[in-house]
């Protein structure tokens, strides 16, 4: 994962290239696609993605259902809309936080430095969300939201930073704001649903959508909290 | 079955309650899906769009119809190109490369 050290309006962006193993890129062997994001002149968040010879391909295969196209698939993680692209590329869509409690480090670094890698790529992805245009600009009405999703996000993301060391993705620390509302039986189970089942398969997916997503969940009934058990992983990548 | 519960729980307070998302063909409330179904629901919700479209979004973002190849080495990319897309393979999640700003 590289992103230039300034990501801004027509300046740099961010890449992540594919190996099956670690040491493919030091045995020189081909990787298997990259995917990019860069920010236009006027604000607008941009996808891509190449294949293993470099070339821009239209389709990824991300999951076991097969390719998807460019920029659809970029949307579910990233937020934003595709319901416009035919008439405009503005997707509304903001850069993604790189999360400590998920990621390996790779055997030729340790973990405080794959840690603090991380840190200044996410200070990096804050910045650069700063230069996403607004509503107020011109963006879609969902940019907003997005973006200061993504800012609330990170910045609940490490206990310290010096060094840099994040909450656990299951910590009670990581629950956003909008499902800490609430008491008793009610606070448990949102408490619960989000450390042990929202956060650590979704991340930051439901929180940057259109909406704010804690105002309108259904609690289960009591007999069904009182049978709600902690879910390490449901491994949605 | 404690994990059937859990996700039988996701779906139908978190995932129902999803309006950014096209999901199709949710469960009804109350319905146990497993992890694999779940996560494929996610996944499905991104699968419209199509070749055309993904040409078409590129060639806009990429300096318009006018220029359809353009080089995205313009870009800071040097040696990309729009020339001869391909299918790539079988993208792995776990990111294993080497990490680093740079």
């Amino acid at each position: 994962m590289t992103c230039t050290q300034v990501v801004g309006r027509d300046q740099g962006g961010c890449a992540v290239t594919n190996f099956r193993d670690e040491g493919d890129p030091t045995a020189r062997v081909a990787n298997v696609g990259t995917v990019a994001m860069d920010i236009s002149r006027d604000g607008v968040t941009q996808f891509y993605a190449f294949g293993t010879t470099g070339a821009l391909i239209p389709n990824v295969p991300l999951d076991s259902e097969g390719p998807k196209s460019v920029p659809h698939v970029c949307v579910t993680c990233h937020a934003g809309s595709t319901s416009k692209i035919g008439v405009q590329t503005d997707l509304g869509s903001v850069f993604r936080e790189f999360e400590p409690s998920v990621l390996d480090a790779p055997s030729t670094r340790t973990r405080p430095e794959l840690d603090t890698s991380l840190f200044f790529l996410n200070q990096i992805v804050t910045a650069a969300n700063g230069k996403v245009k607004t509503f107020a600009e011109g963006g879609p009405p969902s940019a907003d939201h997005a973006a200061a999703a993504q800012l609330a996000y990170l910045n609940g993301m490490y206990a310290s930073v010096f060094p840099p060391r994040a909450f656990d993705i299951h910590a009670e620390e990581r629950i956003t704001s909008s499902w800490r509302a609430g008491s008793g039986a009610e606070l448990i189970a949102k408490r619960t649903l989000w450390t042990q089942v929202v956060n650590p398969a979704t991340f930051l997916i439901l929180e940057s959508g259109t909406g704010n997503l804690g105002r309108s969940v259904r609690l289960p009934s009591r007999r069904q909290r009182s049978r709600v058990q902690p879910q390490r992983s449901l491994g949605i990548a | 079955m404690r994990s059937s519960v859990t996700l039988a729980l996701f779906a139908t307070t978190v995932l129902g309650a999803c309006a950014s998302f096209t999901v199709h063909d949710d469960p009804p409330v109350g319905q146990v899906v497993s992890a694999a179904q779940l996560s494929a629901r996610f996944l499905t919700a991104s699968g419209g769009g199509s070749e055309e479209e993904s040409r078409s979004y590129y060639r806009r973002i990429l300096g318009g119809e006018s220029r359809p190849t353009r080089s995205i080495s313009r870009r800071g990319r040097p040696g990309l190109s729009e020339q001869n897309p391909r299918p790539a393979p079988f993208i792995e999640m776990r990111m294993n490369s080497v990490f680093g700003a740079t």
